[in-house]
């Protein structure tokens, strides 16, 4: 009988057996985790951290005798873990809970506002980036730069009291004593224009940019309508300290002219591509993302634009495509060719630099720009 | 493999258990022998098990010969020092190759390209292991092992194999054939494992994320530098001691009883009484084998301090290889020689909660050493400390405060009052009381590991460099 195992009969007394009941606990936790996960279906892609997971791996003798394959498989056994995305927001919840506002990478702030935690850059890449693009500046007289403030620098009140985020006001200020063309927004935009789980802006700030640009140009800026919303979003901060209950926000779409044509990379691509709408990762859903080199032609407006951008751009083309006969962009951090050639082929008549303050202080791709 | 991983806790444990729970007595040192071996050590870098198994057999037959001319004294003294010699002449060469081809280009302008060896994982502890057994049947102060799989089963067992504690094998000669296997153990066992996890998987690893950010941090004002100076403190103790908690409760769930390697080293009254609570079997091997084999201070004392300082510059390369790692040894082979010569006395007379300010202080410097490996950086990370220009700054409180809780944790769980808590209410409680707190001990300690694990993109073992 079952009951001999557990129970001691000893003097009258009935007692649970010496070291039953922890042993079957530790074993049950144990078998528990490691046949559910065996027997659960292999993931390649886990939406609420936003990345691919490793499935199993090749096996063959060398990678077994160099190790690579015991190598692969204990990052797919970690990845494999059956509830995994349950448990890293437990963590996550019980971090939280215990005081913790500073996981994954960033600030968990006030309000639901998730804020990058960089509290310092690297003085040479910046001091690069910017000494490339004056030379940029200098050497085309259509060209501007629109640096972009991100969200540490508008929402410093949503910080928890005392952390540190490197200074944003006084490397803009940099760029300002070097960089002639330079577009501020730095007073034009506040908190409000920024998603809360996402670093990228909002429908709003994209706007406010927008028209800034055209006053540069002298041009009125087009009156825009908002043609979708999705809802839902949880973005790229989020993925770093994902919770059980944080609220997913709304992004807004811009109408596009219809007959617009866009080539990513060489293949023709949705300005607006709904096949993100269901995605974890929605703000994609601006050009499908990132490329190397695209273009929009087949546009009512006059000139030719390029935009040597980073993804901050992505949701302020659309309001251009009226303004312009065609829009390229080249995303340094992808770009292989030249710049230069690129300006020339396409008979550029504007060019427009957008990144974010991020980019500036971390990407050592910018120096291309010149070549 | 490290203990606190998924493949450990959901592959390898499991399988090892059910058929080493399951075999027969005869079959069972063989299962624990070949799986520690070839597929828990083989792990990481399987041409490696093969130097483990040339580590083996030169100390098995290194015992059988002692034995054999045990009553020809010199010839069985040749067979020691070459054991010795070659078991030292491994260690020496993975590890300490290219710290001494560098320095030399450094220092006399040579210029010898760098091996680059992948360091062979526990092969500071598996060497000392398997010397402890050579010398001790030189010494005539345990049986011979004849049998090659228990020999064998001794080394790798995987529970100590990786980061101890280190094992004599005299503490463990008796058990080899005659384990305890039942039900109590068991779950004894399993619920030091699953305490170990928790220290490392939730406490080291969240102080040690801290120690990283502010163990770069130039300009630090000296709060900031103090605060990480003491979440390193805490990363290595719970990120050690839960190690060797994992080890001993293993060993015991699997019919062994390893000696314990830590006595809440941070309630030390002196840098002495640090040192009979700290990596206890690291100091004990040091004792019996090196200092003793100096003459320990049976030569009068300016050779005792002598005696001293050597085996504590060997006990501080021993942890790696390094040269700040030599300099944290001497720091504290100095500080023992004072004590010895004059301050232990002192401090007696003075109020216990000076004795314990003095210690942790010098501890604590003790950690700036052992961390940083650059000399200019421990330089710079000192005067952080004493940075009186700035004392702290808005981010230091915040530091604080954001990791209060593990940090609450981390001082009461060194100063052992949850512990003595449970020792007093076990004793109190009923059998089926006191069962059902250790199952609900064991759950919530294994859960909420098996959380941060998963939620870990930081989980790097500190003492794999040995």
């Amino acid at each position: 009988m079952i009951s001999e195992y557990i129970f001691n009969v000893k003097g009258g007394m009935c007692s649970v057996k010496k070291g039953i009941v922890a042993s079957v606990c530790f074993s049950l936790i144990i078998c528990f985790f490691a046949l559910s996960s065996a027997i659960s279906p292999d993931r390649a892609f886990s939406e609420s951290e936003n990345r691919t997971l490793t499935t199993f791996p090749s096996v063959s003798l060398s990678s077994v005798l160099e190790g690579s394959t015991q190598g692969e498989l204990t990052t797919y056994f970690s990845h494999q873990l059956i509830f995994r995305d349950f448990l890293v927001k437990s963590k996550v919840s019980v971090e939280k809970f215990l005081g913790k506002t500073d996981i994954g990478g960033v600030y968990l702030g006030k309000d639901g506002y998730y804020i990058e935690k960089k509290t310092e850059i690297d003085e040479s890449i910046f001091q690069n980036n910017i000494n490339a693009i004056s030379d940029f500046l200098n050497n085309n007289k259509n060209a501007y730069f629109l640096p972009v403030l991100t969200r540490a620098y508008y929402l410093e009140d949503k910080l928890p009291k005392g952390a540190k985020v490197y200074p944003q006001g006084e490397c803009f200020e940099k760029i300002q004593g070097k960089c002639s063309n330079t577009i501020s927004l730095k007073e034009k935009l506040d908190g409000d224009d920024f998603y809360k789980t996402d670093h990228h802006w909002k429908y709003s700030g994209a706007f406010k940019a927008y028209e800034e640009y055209m006053k540069t140009l002298g041009k009125t800026p087009t009156e825009t309508k908002v043609e979708t919303e999705i809802g839902s979003f949880l973005g790229t901060l989020y993925s770093k300290a994902p919770t059980f209950l944080t609220d997913g926000e709304t992004i807004s779409i811009p109408t596009v002219p219809k007959d617009a044509k866009y080539i990513a990379d060489g293949k023709e691509t949705p300005i607006i591509d709904k096949e993100y709408f269901n995605k974890k990762d929605k703000y994609s859903l601006f050009l499908s993302g990132n490329c190397a080199f695209g273009e929009i032609t087949n546009l009512n407006g006059e000139g030719n634009l390029l935009i040597i951008k980073d993804s901050f751009a992505n949701s302020f083309v659309p309001f251009l495509l009226e303004d312009f006969g065609s829009v390229s962009m080249i995303d340094t951090r992808y770009f292989s060719g030249s710049v230069s050639d690129v300006i020339k082929e396409k008979d550029i008549t504007n060019i427009l630099i957008l990144c974010s303050m991020d980019s500036l202080t971390e990407e050592k791709s910018i120096g291309i720009i010149n070549y | 493999m490290v203990f606190s991983s998924e493949i450990f806790m959901f592959f390898f444990l499991p399988l090892f258990l059910i058929v080493y729970l399951l075999a027969p007595k005869k079959i069972k040192n063989l299962w624990l022998f070949i799986s520690s071996l070839f597929l828990f050590y083989a792990w990481d870098k399987p041409s490696y098990s093969f130097l483990m198994l040339f580590s083996i057999l030169l100390n098995f037959s290194s015992g059988l010969l002692i034995e054999k001319w045990r009553n020809k004294k010199n010839v069985a003294k040749v067979v020691l020092i070459i054991s010795i010699i070659l078991n030292l002449g491994l260690l020496g060469f993975y590890k300490y190759t290219d710290l001494f081809l560098s320095t030399a280009n450094s220092l006399i302008g040579t210029s010898f390209s760098l091996l680059n060896l992948v360091l062979p994982i526990g092969i500071s502890f598996y060497t000392f292991q398997t010397m402890s057994y050579t010398i001790d049947v030189y010494r005539n102060n345990c049986k011979v092992q004849k049998n090659l799989i228990d020999f064998g089963a001794y080394v790798t067992m995987f529970p100590q194999l990786i980061a101890g504690p280190i094992v004599r094998y005299r503490d463990i000669e008796g058990q080899l054939n005659n384990k305890k296997i039942n039900l109590e153990r068991f779950s004894s066992g399993a619920l030091r494992f699953s305490f170990g996890l928790f220290k490392k998987a939730v406490i080291a690893n969240s102080l040690g994320a801290v120690w990283e950010e502010l163990s770069i941090m130039e300009n630090a004002p000296a709060l900031t530098a103090w605060f990480g100076a003491i979440c390193f403190a805490f990363q290595i103790y719970f990120d050690f001691s839960g190690y060797s908690d994992m080890a001993i409760g293993l060993g015991r769930m699997i019919g062994f009883d390893f000696l314990e390697n830590f006595n809440f080293p941070y309630l030390a009254r002196s840098i002495t009484d640090f040192w009979r609570r700290w990596h206890i079997s690291l100091s004990t091997w040091f004792k019996e084998y090196v200092y003793i084999s100096l003459g320990g201070n049976r030569k009068g004392l300016p050779r005792q301090i002598l005696n001293l300082l050597i085996v504590w510059g060997l006990t501080g390369i021993w942890h790696g290889a390094s040269w700040n790692f030599l300099l944290w040894g001497l720091y504290f082979g100095i500080i023992l020689v004072l004590e010895k010569v004059f301050l232990l006395k002192f401090l007696e007379k003075i109020p216990k909660f000076f004795q314990h300010f003095y210690s942790l202080v010098l501890i604590i410097f003790g950690w700036v050493i052992f961390a940083i490996t650059d000399f200019s950086k421990i330089i710079e990370y000192f005067k952080n400390m004493f940075n009186f220009s700035l004392l702290a700054d808005g981010y230091s409180f915040y530091l604080i405060l954001s990791n209060i809780a593990v940090l609450i944790l981390a001082v009461v769980f060194s100063c052992g009052l949850p512990q003595k808590l449970w020792q007093k209410l076990t004793t109190k409680l009923t059998q089926t009381k006191k069962e059902i707190c250790q199952g609900i001990l064991v759950v919530f300690f294994s859960l909420i590991s098996i959380m941060f694990i998963a939620g870990m993109n930081y989980n790097p073992f500190l003492y794999f460099r040995f």
